[in-house]
C-alpha cells in the first residue's frame, strides 16, 4: 500500500501534530505510518486515503479547538467513531485531520423516571443499553456493529437494526444533540425535553453523515423493555417461499419486532462456527421475534407462524429459553462475520425495495451474482424490504474487484427498478455519491447540498461525502481505488 | 380574505411563484392558532386524490390536499391505518382536515405513547418552493438513507418552508392501536412556557411535543408554571439555534414569500 503525502496539506504531519499537541494537548495527537494505514478507510476498504494526523478529544471543547485549529491552518477534517462504517464516510478522504470520538464515551447524566440519557457521541451503542438494563430499559437502535459502533457514529448514518421494524431508526430515538460546527462553535438543538420550537433541526443533522459537523454529544430515549419476547425460526426449502412468506406475514397486521432473513449461503458459514439447527433442504431461513405482553407476544408468533407453514416450510421452531434465543439471534448478528469462511473477501451490499417485491429481487440478485461469476449469500431484514447481498470472491483473482463493482451497481440498479432506495442503511460516503443523481432531481440535489451553508459547515468537514462539491473530489477519486488492497 | 384554491399542480405551482407573499393552507382550519395574516391564502384542498396504495407494502401516496378521512378510509379497506388521531378515532377537530396541514402543523396526538410522532410516518414528499422549484425528498419505501431528511423537517415548519403537495406515508395495522387512547382530552391550549418535567410524555397522560408548545388538556392553562422550582423551563431555542432556523427559511425561501405559522 503506498499511503503518501499529499497535496492539499503543506505541513508535515510532525508539524501539524506539534502545533495541534500544543492546543490540546500531545497525548490527544497522532501520527505515523501506523496510525495512517488504520484511519485510511472505514469498514469499506475498497477506497482508502491516510490522514495526516489523527486527534482524540476527550470533551466537546477539544473539538471546538481542534476544528478552529483546522481552520485556520485550511485542513480539511473528518469525524469518525468506531470506523464500521460501510460506504467511506469516515475515510479521510483529502487527508488532514480524522476527529476520532474514541476518548468521548462518558455517560453524563440520565434519568430513567424521564426516560432519557445523555451520553458522549464515542460511547458504543450497546454500552448505552447494558447502563440502563438494570432499570428495564434498552437504547432501542440495535445496529449489527452494535458492540462497537457508536453514538455519534449511529446519529451521522442514521442506523438501523432488526428492531428498527418495531421500534424505528435512530432518528425516533434521538431527542437532542451537541455538535461542533464547521466554524468550530458549539451548538445545542433540543435536550431532555425534546426539540425547541421551530423548524426542525434534528431531522437535518441525524443522517448527514459527519458533513454538517462533529456530533459530541447527544441526549437518547430509552426504551422501556418488553415484558415478553417470543423468537422462532422457521425454514423453506425455497427462496421464494420464503420471500412470499415475508409479504404475507408484512400485510397480516401482526407487527414482528424482527423479521430477518438467511439463505443456505450464510446458514452454511453461520452452522461451520456455532451449533445451530438446519434441517436439510433448507434453501432459507426467517428469524421471527414478537414482543409485548406476554399473552400479546405469543398470540403474534403463534400467528406468524402459522402464516409460515401456509408457505411449504420444512419445519418451525419457537425458542423455548433465553440460550436459544441467544443462539438464533448469535448466527443473525454473526453471520457476516462467519462468510469469511467462505472465500477471503466480502463486500457487503445495501438496498431497499417494497418487501412485496422479494421475490422479484431475490431472484435478480442470485443471477446478478452467477451472471458476474461470483459468489452471493444474503441475510437481511427482510421485514422492511433491507437487502444486504454479500458478495463473496478472492480479490486476488484477475478482474475479480471490477465484476463484484458491476454486481454491485446491477443490483442497485435493480432496486430502483423495483420502486425503492440506493441505501437502507450503509449511506451514501464516498460509494453512493452518483447514485444519488438517479433518485433526486438536480434541483433536490443542490438543495440538500446547500443544508451545508445552512448549518455553517464547509466543505473541509468531512469532504466529498454524500453530494461532494468541494474542489479535489472528481480528481481524488481515482487515487482512494488506486491505494487499495 | 383572498384565497385561491388551485386544482392542478401547474396552476399551484404560478400561484406560488408569483412573487406575493401568501400562506399556503389545506382546509384553514386552525387558522386560528396561527399568526395572523390577511392576505393571500393558496389552498391545496382540490388537489386531492389518493394516488397509490400498496397495502402489502404498508405504503400511500396522495395529494397534499387529500383529507386525513379520505386516507383513512382508503387505508382501511385493508386493515391499516395513519397512526395518529384522526376524525375516524375520535378527534374532535374538523374533518377536512388535509393530510398537507396535518403534517405541516404536526401537532402531538393520543397515541403519540405507542406510535410515536407522525414526522415518523412520513416517508416521502414532493414540494414546490416559493420560486417554484419542485423539490423531492425521502424515498417510496418505509427504510431509506438516502439524501437529508427533508420531509421530515417540513413536519412541523407550519408553512414557512415549502409547499407539500405530494406525501408518502407509511401505514400501521389498526388492529394493533391501543384499545383505548391514550389521552383522552380533547382540550387543546398553546402554552409558551412550562414546567418540563409536567410535560414530560413519559410521566403525564399528556399528549405533548415540545417542539410544537402544545398540548393536549383538560387542566386550566394557570395549572402550568412558567417556571419549575429549580428553574426549568420548557425548552427554548438559543440564538444559534434560531440563527440556524431562519438560514434554513432563506434557503427554501429566499424571498420570504411564505408566511411563516410561528408566533415570533
Ligand atoms: C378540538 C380539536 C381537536 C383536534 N385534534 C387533533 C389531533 O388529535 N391530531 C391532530 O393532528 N390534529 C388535531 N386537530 C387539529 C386539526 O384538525 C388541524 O386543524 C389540522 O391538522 C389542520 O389541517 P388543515 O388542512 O385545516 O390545515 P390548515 O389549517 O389549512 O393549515 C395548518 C398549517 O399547515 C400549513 N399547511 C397547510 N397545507 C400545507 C401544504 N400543502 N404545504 C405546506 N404547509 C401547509 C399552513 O400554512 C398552516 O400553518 C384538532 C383540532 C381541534 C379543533
Ligand atoms: C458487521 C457490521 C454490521 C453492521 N450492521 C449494521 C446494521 O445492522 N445497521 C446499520 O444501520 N448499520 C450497520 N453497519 C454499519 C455501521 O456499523 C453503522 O453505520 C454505524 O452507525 C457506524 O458507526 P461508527 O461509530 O462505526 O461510525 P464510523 O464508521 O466511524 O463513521 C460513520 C460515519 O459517521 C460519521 N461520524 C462518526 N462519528 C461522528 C460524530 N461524532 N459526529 C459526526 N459524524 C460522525 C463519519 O464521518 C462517517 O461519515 C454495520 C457494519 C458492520 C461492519
Amino acid at each position: 500500500m503506498i499511503l503518501g503525502y499529499n497535496e492539499f496539506v503543506s505541513q508535515t504531519a510532525e508539524q501539524i501534530a506539534s502545533n495541534l499537541g500544543r492546543i490540546v494537548g500531545e497525548e490527544k495527537v497522532l501520527h505515523g505510518s501506523a496510525v495512517e494505514r488504520v484511519y485510511s478507510s472505514d469498514a469499506y476498504t475498497v477506497e482508502r486515503f491516510p490522514p495526516t494526523v489523527v486527534a482524540l478529544p476527550t470533551s466537546t471543547e477539544d473539538v471546538a479547538l481542534i476544528v478552529r485549529f483546522c481552520l485556520e491552518q485550511d485542513l480539511p477534517f473528518t469525524p469518525r467513531g468506531a470506523g464500521t462504517g460501510l460506504s467511506g464516510g469516515a475515510m479521510p478522504a483529502l487527508g488532514g485531520v480524522v476527529v476520532s470520538t474514541k476518548k468521548l464515551t462518558a455517560i453524563l447524566d440520565f434519568s430513567v423516571e424521564d426516560q432519557w440519557l445523555h451520553a458522549h457521541s464515542g460511547i458504543a451503542n450497546l454500552k448505552i443499553t447494558k447502563a440502563v438494563e438494570p432499570f428495564g430499559y434498552h437504547f432501542a437502535p440495535d445496529p449489527s456493529s452494535q458492540s462497537v459502533s457508536t453514538l455519534g457514529g449511529n446519529i451521522a448514518m442514521n442506523s438501523g437494526g432488526p428492531h428498527t421494524l418495531k421500534y424505528g431508526v435512530t432518528a425516533q430515538h434521538i431527542l437532542g444533540l451537541r455538535y461542533v460546527n464547521g466554524k468550530g462553535e458549539i451548538i445545542t438543538i433540543g435536550g431532555p425535553a425534546g426539540q425547541e420550537p421551530g423548524y426542525d433541526l434534528l431531522s437535518l443533522v441525524i443522517g448527514s453523515e459527519g458533513t454538517l459537523g462533529i456530533v459530541t454529544e447527544a441526549w437518547v430515549r430509552l426504551t422501556k423493555n418488553p415484558s415478553a419476547i417470543c423468537t422462532a425460526s422457521a425454514y423453506f426449502s425455497t427462496i421464494e417461499d420464503a420471500s412470499k412468506c415475508v409479504g404475507a406475514m408484512v400485510r397480516s397486521g401482526v407487527m414482528p419486532a424482527a423479521l430477518e432473513m438467511m439463505d443456505h449461503f450464510v446458514l452454511a458459514a453461520v452452522a461451520a462456527a456455532y451449533p445451530i439447527h438446519v434441517p436439510n433442504g433448507t434453501a432459507a431461513m426467517l428469524l421471527i421475534e414478537t414482543d409485548g405482553e406476554p399473552e400479546s407476544a405469543k398470540s403474534d408468533i403463534d400467528e406468524l407462524i402459522s402464516i409460515a407453514q401456509l408457505h411449504n416450510t420444512i419445519e418451525t421452531a419457537l425458542a423455548q429459553n433465553q440460550e436459544e434465543r441467544t443462539l438464533l439471534w448469535t448466527a443473525r448478528k454473526k453471520g457476516v462475520g462467519a462468510l469469511g469462511r467462505l472465500a477471503p473477501t466480502v463486500v457487503t451490499h445495501d438496498g431497499v425495495i417494497p418487501p412485496s417485491r422479494l421475490p422479484k429481487m431475490l431472484d435478480a440478485v442470485y443471477a446478478i451474482a452467477q451472471s458476474q461469476n461470483i459468489g452471493v449469500a444474503n441475510i437481511f431484514h427482510a421485514g422492511d424490504g433491507n437487502l444486504h447481498p454479500i458478495f463473496y470472491f478472492d480479490e486476488r483473482e484477475p478482474g475479480a474487484i471490477d465484476r463484484v463493482v458491476i454486481a454491485g451497481e446491477m443490483v442497485i440498479e435493480k432496486c430502483l427498478e423495483l420502486g425503492g432506495s440506493v441505501t437502507g442503511e450503509h449511506g451514501i460516503g464516498v460509494e453512493k455519491t452518483d447514485l444519488l443523481a438517479k433518485m433526486y432531481s438536480a434541483n433536490s440535489l443542490a438543495f440538500q447540498a446547500r443544508l451545508r451553508e445552512v448549518f455553517r459547515s464547509p466543505q473541509a468537514c468531512n469532504p466529498c461525502k454524500v453530494i461532494p462539491s468541494g474542489k479535489g473530489c472528481l480528481e481524488h477519486k481515482v487515487r482512494w481505488r488506486g491505494v487499495a488492497t | 380574505m383572498n384565497i385561491q384554491t388551485p386544482e392542478k399542480i401547474g396552476d399551484l405551482r404560478e400561484a406560488c411563484c408569483s412573487g406575493e407573499p401568501f400562506r399556503v393552507i389545506g382546509a384553514g382550519s386552525a387558522l386560528h392558532w396561527l399568526p395572523d395574516w390577511t392576505g393571500l391564502h393558496i389552498s391545496t384542498k382540490k388537489l386531492n386524490q389518493v394516488l397509490e396504495f400498496r397495502p402489502d407494502d404498508l405504503v400511500i401516496r396522495a395529494q397534499a390536499g387529500t383529507t386525513v378521512e379520505e386516507i383513512q378510509s382508503v387505508a382501511k379497506k385493508s386493515g391499516l391505518t395513519l397512526p395518529v388521531a384522526s376524525p375516524e378515532f375520535g378527534w374532535l377537530g374538523y374533518a377536512g382536515t388535509t393530510i398537507g396541514g396535518m403534517l405541516s402543523l404536526g401537532l402531538p396526538h393520543y397515541w403519540q405513547k405507542s406510535t410515536g410522532s407522525i414526522r415518523d410516518w412520513i416517508i416521502a414528499a414532493q414540494t414546490i418552493s416559493s420560486s417554484g422549484e419542485e423539490l423531492e425528498f425521502g424515498a417510496q419505501v418505509v427504510k431509506s438513507v438516502a439524501g437529508f431528511d427533508v420531509h421530515r423537517a417540513l413536519v412541523g415548519s407550519r408553512g414557512g418552508l415549502l409547499v407539500l403537495t405530494e406525501v408518502t406515508l407509511r401505514l400501521f395495522p389498526i388492529k394493533l392501536l391501543p384499545a383505548t387512547p391514550e389521552c383522552t382530552v380533547q382540550q387543546p391550549c398553546w402554552i409558551n412556557h412550562g414546567l418540563r418535567s409536567q410535560f414530560n410524555p413519559a410521566r403525564s397522560h399528556l399528549a405533548v411535543d415540545a417542539s410544537q408548545q402544545f398540548i393536549w388538556t383538560d387542566q386550566p392553562l394557570s395549572n402550568y408554571h412558567a417556571i419549575g422550582p429549580a428553574g426549568e423551563r420548557f425548552p427554548q431555542p438559543s440564538p444559534q439555534v434560531k440563527e440556524i432556523q431562519s438560514q434554513l427559511k432563506k434557503l427554501c425561501d429566499p424571498n420570504g414569500v411564505l408566511i411563516e405559522g410561528w408566533k415570533s
